[in-house]
């Protein structure tokens, strides 16, 4: 099992290793323009949207696709990679989730992200970043961090459904988060049997994650069942990589699975089951939204 | 794709609003200057995170959200993290002014 400290490190640290050869920072971000008016020096980027997915199919890179963008962005396999991100690290710990599916062995996550950094005045660059390209090499996906479709369907019922979307998201009121029009679902709700955890209940409001007996408290009371094999889904699988690293980082649950098709794919499938309202369900799903508005 | 803020939205002209959409937007002060890339949270009434954006060069936010009570969580460098209430009607476009302390 990792430690807290294995697995994340905080704003002095990274201030420590600036001139660490062996720690390479990333910035992982949606937005474009974020990297360029400023990032932590020496970082290198990793942009979400052209980087992390595949150019033609709805899919992550292969591992031949993977290895050619580390190679690209100058990262070696020996590299201490922090890597950090806007969106209180939502995509920093997609990229996190991505890394470890592919085998990278030290990967972190900066505590708060770009939030924290900039909260406590601490120095941004617009510098350009040139890293000599390497010859990185991936191990084989490690699919038992990853949820297909199927394994969700399979879940229902038996093992933990962990909803991080907000509670309207989860009830079928909105189909993505109210502020934005954006990629839809066919289909308002959620998964039967999915509890209601959203990712903002597990960080701080500066962007850091709460304490481990927090977290414990936060998912114990929801109803996590511990002994059980759990997926994580939000709408497309940033907020719930922010939960399983959560639950298999911090809190060392075993068999803690991302799905990153997540509600857009589920939720525009046909003849799975659908649960509308506030409460988790029933295992074939039903419910309106009348009950609970 | 996003779950953030769209570059330039604040700036941006105003979409239109139809059935129960609202607007909250506005502009963070700190120490008497507009205050750049300040943090804006929006809470729901059970104090539930909605949507988190940063201030543009001038300050200015929007929120595009629907009637109701909300609270507006600002975070700064150098200032304290402070709430303001809002309330907003369908349809309207309320604009808010943040005096960070």
């Amino acid at each position: 099992m990792t430690t807290r400290d294995e697995v994340l490190v905080d704003a002095d640290w990274v201030q420590a290793h600036l001139d660490d050869p062996s720690v390479v920072l990333v910035e992982v971000d949606e937005d474009v323009s974020a990297y360029d008016t400023g990032h932590i020096a020496g970082a290198v980027r990793i942009d979400w949207t052209d980087d992390l997915q595949d150019p033609v199919r709805r899919d992550l890179l292969t591992k031949t696709q993977f290895e050619a963008l580390l190679s690209r962005k100058g990262i070696s396999n020996g590299d201490t990679v922090v890597l950090y991100g806007g969106n209180n690290n939502w995509f920093a710990a997609y990229a996190y989730w991505y890394f470890k599916l592919y085998g990278h062995s030290d990967v972190r996550l900066l505590d708060g992200g770009r939030k924290r950094w900039e909260l406590d005045s601490r120095e941004l660059t617009a510098d350009v970043v040139q890293r000599e390209p390497t010859r990185y090499v991936a191990s084989e996906p490690d699919v038992s961090i990853r949820a297909f479709r199927d394994d969700v369907v399979a879940a229902i019922g038996s093992q933990n459904l962990v909803d991080v979307r907000s509670p309207d998201e989860f009830a079928g009121r909105l189909l993505a988060p109210a502020h934005l029009p954006q990629e839809q679902s066919q289909r308002p709700g959620h998964v039967p049997t999915a509890i209601n955890v959203p990712w903002s209940k597990a960080a701080n409001d500066d962007g850091t994650f709460k304490t481990d007996d927090e977290l414990r408290d936060l998912y114990g009371a929801a109803g996590l069942d511990s002994d059980r094999d759990t997926v994580a889904y939000c709408r497309i699988g940033e907020r719930s990589a922010h939960t399983w690293f959560v639950l298999h980082e911090l809190l060392g649950h075993d068999n803690v699975k991302n799905y990153d098709g997540s509600w857009t794919e589920y939720g525009s499938l046909v003849g799975v089951p659908i649960q509308l309202g506030a409460e988790p369900g029933t295992p074939e799903g039903g419910g309106s939204l009348e009950e609970t508005s | 794709m996003s779950c953030g803020p769209l570059p330039g939205e604040a700036a941006a002209p105003l979409r239109r609003l139809s059935g129960n959409r609202a607007v909250i937007e506005g502009v963070v002060v700190h120490e008497g200057e507009l205050a750049r890339g300040a943090y804006v949270r929006l809470l729901d009434p059970d104090g539930e995170f909605v949507a988190e954006v940063q201030t543009d060069w001038a300050g200015r936010f929007r929120f595009y959200t629907v009637g109701g009570g909300w609270t507006l969580r600002t975070l700064a460098p150098g200032a304290s993290s402070t709430d303001v209430a809002v309330s907003v009607g369908a349809g309207e476009v309320v604009p808010v002014e943040v005096e960070l302390g």
